[in-house]
């Protein structure tokens, strides 16, 4: 979408925004502060506590694999935890859908598949998430918390405990709403946000309990099954590709582990076709987990994804605790 | 540099409030003695971004 890339290029890298856009975002303030009055009115409360992990800003901040990390840390404080998504970038043959590890990416979208490889729990998707709820809690009536893979913005959906996500490097961008910046929302939301984490660290923001997150990579997988260290490609040239958010945050990690990238970005839920990929030597790819679970149809067995892996510190993971302890019901059988 | 921006925004060491430099296109914190940049209306809250401050931009 050029004009995406046009306006990212302004948010993130630009001059100050054009005088045009301006207004455009004190009247997208307008119709958000509207739209979420009138949803919030007639929200629907799901029988089970929904926490949502969000994100003020558009564009890649590290929500995946913070999900990813908590909903492993429901399960070992004794919740029993689905997952809701809008499933953006698929269009299902119809909705609510339910995900399992070998649905198709075109009908769910790539984040929501990976999270259901990953996790291995109930999933579904909708744009409608409180839909998507009731059809998890259907099928399994064991699950006691819900979480939203996005979502901050969703209204139509009560819920118990909201988490934001903010990518450390960019922080809220130029602190304007879209279309002049990069936020669905204004900079004071995040105060009503009981925990913020920040993906990279560093950033912090006045009266918001922040937390860091760092991205740890540690191996890569190739298709054919095989795993090895990301240290045995140290000095090495490889194939980069990178169909997420921020693509250049991925190409820097692995640059930290030593590699020589030869970077290939593509815009976020890119629909992959062989011919994007033949780079023409034999040269190691390394692409990211969200793009593996769409390649896998076209990518040779040699190539490989580098999974991503959330680290949170102690008082992290202790403020993330308290905070479920507080705002949610104890787990079915805690 | 928005308004609404720079109040929520603190320094990432010392949590302490944030001076806009519009000539220099920094943010001040007084508390860590650190000019942290804004590149191209982008506040960069790194720590290892900032540049120190001397003193008689402290006292000045």
């Amino acid at each position: 979408m050029p004009l995406q890339r046009w306006l990212e290029s302004r948010w993130y890298s630009g001059q100050p925004p054009p005088f045009w856009l301006r207004p455009l975002a004190w009247l997208y303030g307008v119709i958000a502060r509207g739209r979420r009055a009138r949803l919030t009115a007639k929200a629907q409360r799901l029988p089970v506590p929904v926490i949502v992990v969000g994100n003020l800003s558009v564009g890649g901040t590290g929500k995946t694999p913070f999900t990813v990390w908590l909903v492993q840390r429901l399960r070992e404080w004794g919740y029993t935890p689905g997952v809701i998504s809008r499933g953006y970038g698929g269009h299902a043959p119809q909705y609510p859908m339910a995900v399992t590890a070998d649905s198709d990416p075109a009908h769910c979208g790539d984040e929501p598949l990976l999270l259901a490889r990953r996790l291995g729990v109930p999933l579904a998707v909708d744009p409608d998430r409180a839909a998507a709820g009731r059809l998890l809690l259907q099928h399994d009536p064991q699950i006691d918390v819900l979480v939203a893979d996005d979502g901050l913005q969703h209204y139509r959906l009560a819920r118990d405990l909201e988490i934001c996500v903010v990518d450390g490097a960019r922080g809220l961008g130029n602190g304007a709403l879209l279309p002049a910046g990069p936020l669905r929302e204004p900079p004071q939301r995040l105060r009503e946000i009981p925990l913020c984490v920040v993906n990279g660290g560093g950033w912090r923001a006045a009266g918001v309990a922040c937390s860091d997150m760092a991205l740890a990579m540690a191996e890569y997988r190739r298709f054919d099954g095989t795993r090895a260290a990301l240290g045995t490609l140290a000095g090495q040239r490889v194939h980069a590709v990178a169909g997420i958010g921020h693509p250049p945050r991925f190409f820097a990690q692995l640059r930290a582990q030593g590699l020589t990238v030869i970077e290939h970005p593509f815009p976020d839920h890119h629909a992959y076709v062989a011919g994007d990929l033949a780079f023409g030597d034999d040269l190691p790819v390394l692409m990211t987990e969200k793009d593996a679970v769409k390649c896998a149809a076209i990518a040779p067995p040699h190539w490989a994804w580098v999974p991503v892996d959330a680290v949170i510190d102690d008082a992290g993971i202790a403020a993330v605790r308290k905070l479920c302890e507080q705002r949610l019901k104890p787990p079915h059988h805690g | 540099m928005d308004k609404r921006l720079l109040d929520i925004l603190v320094c990432p060491v010392t949590k302490a409030p944030l001076e806009w430099h519009a000539e220099r296109q920094e943010l001040w914190c007084r508390a860590s003695r650190l000019a942290y940049p804004v590149r191209d209306g982008i506040p960069v809250m790194l720590e290892e971004e900032a540049r120190t401050l001397s003193d008689e931009e402290l006292t000045g």
